[in-house]
């Protein structure tokens, strides 16, 4: 018969030698396309896993399973390049240092020169607009659809019509301003301005200028056909991949709003 | 010879010694403030945070609003942030039933103010308007008057870093206000909970302060948990999210990390977004995490070593006094500098101490060498003497 006195030793050596099993998760299943495993459980939406657990897809195409951990960012595994459709799920946070690793670091930021920090002097009104229908109400402008980012205050306007046809005679700007304060002051007073297809510039009082961006002035009877094209057409923009050059994304909104336009005023 | 070279005693060693102690540090405590100072203050500071064991928090969890969120179809890729949209993340973070809740965006132009807390108290950012000693507050919650509320506001340093907040902020009129910072630790550290939260006052309390306090950045933001708000919104009400989510009993911080919130700040860990340098000061209100800047027992502790030294120094042969201070001492300095930092969450800086005692020895020898030099100039003066009297 084993003394109790080992018995408890094993128990206590045990518990110094074995892990502590943490329970704690480092990430959640967002969504998954075809079915995947970790150990002998099927994932779902919103089932916890930690970091060096092993995913496993079944290898049918477009197969992906996307994960959000502690860093904030989604994590997407597929079974692309991976004979048998596993992955692990990779650390987000680098380990604790070591103390001689430490001290070592610490001296070194005494002893090296300090990374120059860039500052980004670009104005704000460098992305303040974007491509919208706007209501016009009157000579009422609700310019709320188009601005993106304006500090509260006095903003002059200037809308210049974009006729699509060459050969029309050029049409003169349409100037205005707008007290800007949202969401209760959004509207501008723009005397003279009729729907259609405009290049909208804003600027402070000061000058400084807000952007300029292609917008559809509709009338209140127009206003809702041609923002539901607007908005159905923007949706083809969520099946886009991550990462393409914003440049592109304003040119696809212009051609729509052209579009709506185009189709308007071809209309019978 | 009518001089010999003796050795000085112990009190006429001691005593100048201790003075020029004295000497060095009031004089570091009046240019305490200086850039010279500061500066070296800081580079040593930044230096002990990269020097700091990776610890994650264990108390904050960060939710922020990141570029994909903010294009995505609920924010537009608007500013000011669509009301409603944040409202509906805020109620998906209440569901997960935090200590209690920051919210770091602007909500003073907010019209809908109908919001179900769960039971669970949020504490508003509220931005400070105007210049130093002059400051205003702006509105929370579309003006709401019976919100807790706090001043997100940092001063950063003559060189453009974040490292220090405030208690309260002193404003016009003689009014102080709660940082957000403290609201948000006081609210998690009460029992009372959301009662805990400190007002808008004329009065301190004995315990307040308006001076700058040091943050103990715990490290990148690494040392945080993160969470976006497309995600937290995707889990909703999934049974296994809700029952393994992270939030639970945290404070949480709501903010944004989007490019067009311009909302990130150079400190010594580079730019971090300042919901992170929230989350940091929110730490260092926390028991444990605290950063004491001068702890009166350590600063007691500093000149006690300092004088146990400057009297062993007597004791050691005059040739290697010097050379040890010179050599341990910026060691010694470096080394217990970094204990009181990495185990008592304590900055202070000891240099001073030793440079006093650095610069007794260097006079002390330099006394006691040009001593030398009059009594070698004597000696030969006087062997000049007896070499002319004995060649008459």
């Amino acid at each position: 018969m084993i003394p109790r006195i080992v018995v408890i030793c094993l128990i206590l050596l045990a518990g110094n030698v074995l892990p502590a099993a943490d329970e704690k998760a480092d990430g959640w299943v967002l969504a998954v396309h075809g079915t995947w495993t970790s150990g002998a459980k099927t994932l779902k939406l919103g089932d916890p896993v930690k970091v060096n657990d092993k995913v496993r897809g079944t290898g049918a195409p477009g197969d992906r399973l996307t994960v959000t951990l502690l860093d904030g960012k989604p994590h997407e595994y597929t079974c692309e390049s991976k004979p048998d459709c596993t992955s692990v799920i990779e650390p987000f946070r680098p380990g604790p240092d070591a103390l001689p690793t430490r001290i070592f670091q610490a001296l070194s930021t005494l002893a090296t020169h300090r990374e120059v920090m860039p500052v980004s002097a670009i104005s704000r009104g460098a992305e303040g607009l974007r491509q919208a229908v706007l209501p016009l109400d009157g000579n009422q402008l609700d310019l709320s659809p188009a601005v993106k980012q304006a500090d509260p205050g006095e903003y002059t306007l200037s809308l210049r019509p974009i006729s699509g046809d060459r050969t029309a005679k050029p049409q003169a700007r349409v100037r205005g301003s707008v007290h800007w304060d949202p969401p209760a002051l959004t509207a501008a007073a723009v005397p003279g301005l009729t729907p259609g297809l405009y290049e909208l510039a804003m600027n402070s009082t000061e000058g400084d200028s807000i952007g300029s961006v292609t917008v559809l002035v509709a009338s209140p009877a127009d206003y809702d056909p041609a923002h539901q094209t607007f908005e159905e057409g923007k949706q083809v923009l969520a099946t886009w991949p991550q990462g393409v050059d914003p440049a592109a994304i304003e040119a696809f909104q212009s051609a729509i709003l052209f579009h709506f336009h185009l189709s308007q005023t071809s209309r019978p | 010879m009518s001089k010999t070279f003796s050795r000085t005693k112990f009190w006429q060693y001691f005593i100048p010694g201790l003075c020029w102690m004295i000497f060095a540090s009031v004089l570091n405590n009046a240019i305490d403030r200086s850039s010279l100072v500061k500066r070296m203050e800081t580079a040593n500071l930044d230096a002990l945070f990269h020097g700091k064991k990776l610890e994650v928090s264990k108390d904050i969890l960060v939710v922020l609003i990141t570029d994909d969120d903010y294009n995505s179809p609920d924010f537009n890729g608007a500013s000011p942030l669509n009301p409603a949209s944040l409202i509906k993340i805020i109620e998906a973070i209440l569901r997960c039933d935090p200590k209690v809740l920051g919210v770091d965006f602007d909500t003073s132009a907010w019209t809908n103010k109908q919001i179900d807390t769960h039971g669970v108290p949020i504490v508003w950012a509220r931005e400070a308007l105007g210049e130093p000693g002059n400051l205003t507050l702006g509105k929370a919650l579309g003006g709401s008057e019976d919100i807790c509320s706090g001043v997100p506001a940092y001063f950063p340093d003559d060189d453009g870093f974040v490292r220090e907040y405030k208690e309260f902020i002193e404003g016009a009129g003689g009014q102080y206000y709660p940082s957000l910072a403290l609201n948000l630790a006081e609210v998690y550290k009460s029992p009372k909970g959301g009662e805990a939260c400190r007002h808008q006052t004329a009065q301190l309390g004995k315990n307040d302060s308006v001076e700058s306090q040091l943050i103990n950045f715990a490290g990148q933001n690494y040392a945080f948990d993160h969470l976006s708000s497309g995600a937290l919104e995707q889990l909703g009400n999934s049974e296994s999210w809700l029952a393994s989510n992270p939030l639970k009993g945290k404070i949480v911080l709501l903010g944004g990390s989007y490019h067009s919130a311009r909302d990130a700040y150079p400190t010594p860990f580079g730019y971090l977004d300042g919901v992170d340098i929230i989350a940091n000061t929110v730490q260092s209100r926390l028991p444990g995490s605290e950063l004491n800047h001068e702890p009166q027992w350590l600063t007691i502790f500093g000149y006690l070593e300092g004088v146990i030294l400057l009297a062993g120094l007597y004791f050691v042969p005059k040739t290697w006094s010097l050379l040890i201070t010179m050599l341990t001492g910026p060691i010694y300095a470096l080394a217990i500098n970094w204990l009181a930092f990495q185990w008592a969450g304590a900055f202070i800086s000891f240099v001073p101490c030793l440079v006093g005692i650095f610069v007794y020895q260097v006079i002390a020898h330099a006394k006691a060498y040009r001593k030398l030099l009059r009594e070698n100039q004597e000696l030969q003066r006087q062997v000049q003497e007896l070499r002319q009297e004995a060649s008459k």
